[in-house]
């Protein structure tokens, strides 16, 4: 090396390193990690306390904007941008590999958190339960901090990738640290859902069967997956939350999307919503809807409405209720009431018939017709008034009044 | 050569120049100690500035073949006394043999070969690594990697162990002892001080800077010229040898960043990029041997003097000085700083050989008084180099015997004249039509 490219960035000798991350809490929130080097370091955490090794500076990606950090444990790899005085790492990359040894925290070289802050990192789901009485899933987590560092028992002889995406995840037993959530998915599809219609569906299961190495996931550690699978047959998009709800696209272009406690969905502009198919929803707890604005329902066929249990109340009252049939508009009950604040009109194109055998009370006011009663109105029988007074009509004549 | 007195003249208790006492015990990996002087054909012994440890080597002329006889293997010790008659003032220390060189037979029962020794702390610093972190001051570390690997706590010589400014946090990732110390001393700084030297005398381990040895008391003063008498009080100050190893050099001076400089510095955490410069004129005379600078302030023909061009030098450092949780040393402190210095001191390096004095020691500052050809002071008939005459740094020693002679070898720099030179002039008309050719 001349003199020239001595303590020159680039010119000096690039001198490159493997080590482990042994923390991640950076505090310049920038992504470094403190990396414990192969060769250049030791293991021993008395000569060089994990708080004492320097904080490498992370490479990202070209498409910024992410953000992920290695987390502890992980092999990195990368360069010292001050070449030999190796006090500036800059971190390049992950290296897998196998989980071949167990977690060693007296150590360096391995996952050396304290408990302190292993109890507040991320931790993976233990077990699910699924309640279907509308209360959503609940969850257990592992709060034995001696068994969350890295690697967990489980993971001891296994790759450090996601099991997603070497198709071990259904291979893989449960154990007692954590539950495979696509064996909890599995196990808990929805099925014979009713409808209105009177039919039945159940939950797809998912098409999870990917191969390696088509499958390309992000799996954090607390469980949410992303996964984009292009295994052949097998295409799906996933993205899934720990507790399992999660939204899932089929290699037919279905979606399923299931969320495993409450669902909000708030559209601050328009929503548009074309189903060219069939459409069932079952509720299986009560349904509001509010309408701040008008309400336009066009139906093309029969629509039937059936309360089973209960009344159907329906008011308007700053408008109108206008029921309009083409045909005959029906209307069926034990007892009809019909009441109006102020009036009744009825009209009909020819005539209004009234079938009572019981007969027909005006309970107050008079009765005054715009015609004469006549034969052609076919009336004949008594009209009583509240006071006492009958009217006596024949054929629309009244031929007697009595007192 | 035996452990001898050579006859001397004692002229008020003072010895002759060449006298010496020398002792030579090996200690064989078998446990025994035999005294080998007598076997010595020529003896040097090294102490250097710029070595962290003293060195040295014999020349045998061997009838004993003690090589095969004692099995040398590299695993023997020898032990050094030596030291002027009647002063009691001996350098004696214990080395490490590590070498054997030029084994050559010059008769059938004598072989004539070369045995390198060190002090211990070479082979030690050797054969292992420095993985480990350290916090506080420079000093404090340089003392911890003594101790932890080269239980060498003992020999540090704490009269002259100098703490620089600042506390720091590191990790040193596999440096050999040595290499991290001198790694660490490069890097050290204080309010006035920039080039650091850690090095090994026959008092200890030294930690010093340029700035801290010159203002230490001048050790004495040397002369060179037939006109200086033989005069025994005198003798240790006569100048047997002298040769000019560097004098000015422009492009070297250029090169090592002796005029000027400049140091690019990227900060990854704060994305700031800076520039700085240095000046090799920036230094006050209080920190140099002598008051002026032996380059004067000529401008070339784009109108600029030797100082005014940072780029002749240009350094780029990343850093990461906005992270509060370590302290490293900024480049900006001492790079540039320590470059010039180490460029500047060596502006004028001598050579002198001078009557055996074991007193002596790398660090010292001595006067020098150079020899010119003719007088130079137009009051004196003197024939002193008037620029050149002045206070250098011992930077290195050679204790040498040989032939039954005893001498010391002297390497002195100096970054600076004892005289101002003259003023440039510039537009004389035949420098400007010179510099228009």
């Amino acid at each position: 090396m001349s003199e020239q490219e001595k303590y020159f960035a680039g010119l000096d000798p690039f001198i490159w390193w493997i080590g482990v991350v042994e923390s991640r809490q950076d505090p310049l929130a920038l992504g470094r990690c403190q990396v414990r080097f192969f060769g250049y370091s030791n293991d021993s955490l008395t000569d060089i306390p994990t708080s004492m090794l320097p904080w490498a500076h992370p490479a990202h990606s070209l498409n910024d904007g992410t953000f992920a950090t290695p987390k502890e444990s992980d092999v990195v790899f990368g360069f010292f941008a001050d070449s030999y005085s190796r006090q500036q790492p800059i971190m390049l990359g992950v290296i897998p590999g196998y989980y071949t040894n167990p977690n060693n925290k007296g150590a360096g070289y391995n996952d050396v958190r304290d408990d302190k802050t292993v109890s507040s990192a991320p931790r993976p789901v233990k077990s699910r339960q699924y309640n279907t009485d509308g209360t959503g899933i609940k969850i257990s987590e592992n709060t034995n901090t001696s068994t969350l560092r890295y690697p967990r028992d489980y993971q001891v002889k296994n790759a450090s990738i996601t099991s997603l995406a070497t198709n071990q995840a259904g291979k893989i037993p449960n154990n007692s640290e954590t539950v495979n959530v696509m064996i909890d998915r599995a196990k808990n599809l929805d099925t014979n859902v009713p409808t209105a219609a009177g039919i039945s569906w159940n939950e797809p299961a998912s098409p999870y069967q990917p191969k390696y190495p088509y499958n390309q996931v992000k799996e954090t550690e607390s469980g949410h997956v992303f996964e984009m699978d292009d295994t052949f047959g097998h295409e799906r998009v996933s993205l899934m939350h720990r507790t399992g709800t999660f939204m899932e696209m089929y290699p037919d272009g279905s979606k399923v999307q299931k969320v495993t406690n409450a669902n909000y969905e708030i559209v601050m502009g328009s929503d548009f919503v074309h189903i060219m198919g069939l459409s069932n929803k079952t509720v299986n707890g009560d349904l509001n809807v509010l309408i701040g604005g008008q309400c336009n329902v066009q139906i093309s066929g029969t629509t039937t409405i059936t309360v089973a249990n209960g009344d159907i109340n329906m008011t308007a009252p700053q408008g109108n209720v206008t029921i309009a049939a083409g045909q005959t508009l029906s209307l069926h009950g034990n007892q009809i009431d019909i009441s109006a604040s102020t009036s009744i009109n009825k009209s009909a194109g020819s005539t209004v018939g009234v079938n009572a055998p019981g007969g027909m009370h005006m309970i107050n006011g008079d009765i005054t017709t715009g015609n004469n009663l006549s034969s052609d109105n076919g009336f004949s029988g008594t009209l009583t008034s509240v006071t006492g007074a009958q009217y006596h009509f024949v054929n629309g004549i009244c031929v007697n009044k009595s007192t | 050569m035996s452990t001898q007195t050579v006859p001397t003249d004692q002229i008020n208790g003072v010895t002759q120049t060449s006298d010496y006492t020398l002792s030579v015990s090996l200690a064989t990996g078998s446990g025994q100690l035999q005294d080998i002087t007598p076997l010595i054909m020529k003896f040097n012994l090294y102490e250097s500035l710029f070595s962290p440890c003293m060195t040295g080597e014999m020349e045998f002329g061997d009838g004993l073949d003690i090589i095969t006889n004692f099995s040398l293997n590299g695993n023997e010790w020898v032990y050094v006394k030596l030291d002027k008659p009647s002063l009691n003032k001996p350098i004696q220390k214990a080395f490490r043999i590590y070498k054997i060189s030029n084994r050559q037979t010059s008769t059938q029962s004598i072989q004539n070969y070369i045995i390198h020794f060190c002090s211990e702390e070479l082979i030690l610093s050797s054969q292992t690594y420095v993985r480990k972190s350290y916090n506080g001051s420079v000093d404090s570390m340089i003392k911890n990697i003594l101790n932890d690997y080269l239980n060498a706590s003992s020999k540090i010589n704490n009269n002259n162990f100098i703490k620089p400014l600042g506390n720091y946090s590191f990790v040193i990732s596999r440096m050999r002892p040595f290499e991290a110390i001198n790694w660490l001393a490069t890097r050290s700084f204080g309010s006035n001080e920039n080039l650091y030297f850690f090095y090994e005398t026959a008092d200890g381990f030294n930690f010093s800077s340029f700035e801290n040895l010159i203002n230490t008391e001048t050790y004495t003063s040397y002369f060179w010229g037939p006109n200086i008498k033989h005069d025994p009080s005198t003798n240790y100050q006569t100048i047997l040898y002298f040769k000019i190893d560097n004098d000015f050099d422009i492009l070297m001076g250029n090169k090592m960043g002796q005029f000027s400089s400049s140091l690019y510095n990227l900060d990854i955490v704060k994305r700031t990029y800076s520039k700085t410069t240095w000046n090799g004129n920036s230094y006050d005379e209080s920190r140099l041997l002598n008051t002026y600078l032996p380059t004067d302030q000529t401008k070339n023909r784009i109108g600029k003097s030797l100082f005014d061009n940072p780029d002749a030098v240009a350094k780029y450092m990343i850093t990461s000085d906005a992270d509060s949780t370590t302290n490293p040393i900024l480049p900006q402190n001492w790079l540039l700083q320590n470059y010039v210095k180490s460029a500047q001191l060596r502006g004028l390096k001598f050579t002198i050989v001078i009557p055996s004095d074991f007193q002596i020691r790398a660090g010292r500052i001595v006067t020098l008084n150079m020899p010119a050809g003719v007088p130079q002071d137009a009051n004196s008939s003197e024939r002193r180099d008037l620029y050149r005459t002045g206070s250098y740094l011992v930077t290195a020693v050679r204790h040498g015997i040989t032939d039954q002679i005893s001498s010391t070898t002297l390497e002195l720099l100096s970054d600076s004249f004892n005289q101002p030179l003259p003023n440039p002039v510039d537009n004389s008309a035949p420098l400007q039509q010179l510099k228009g050719l």
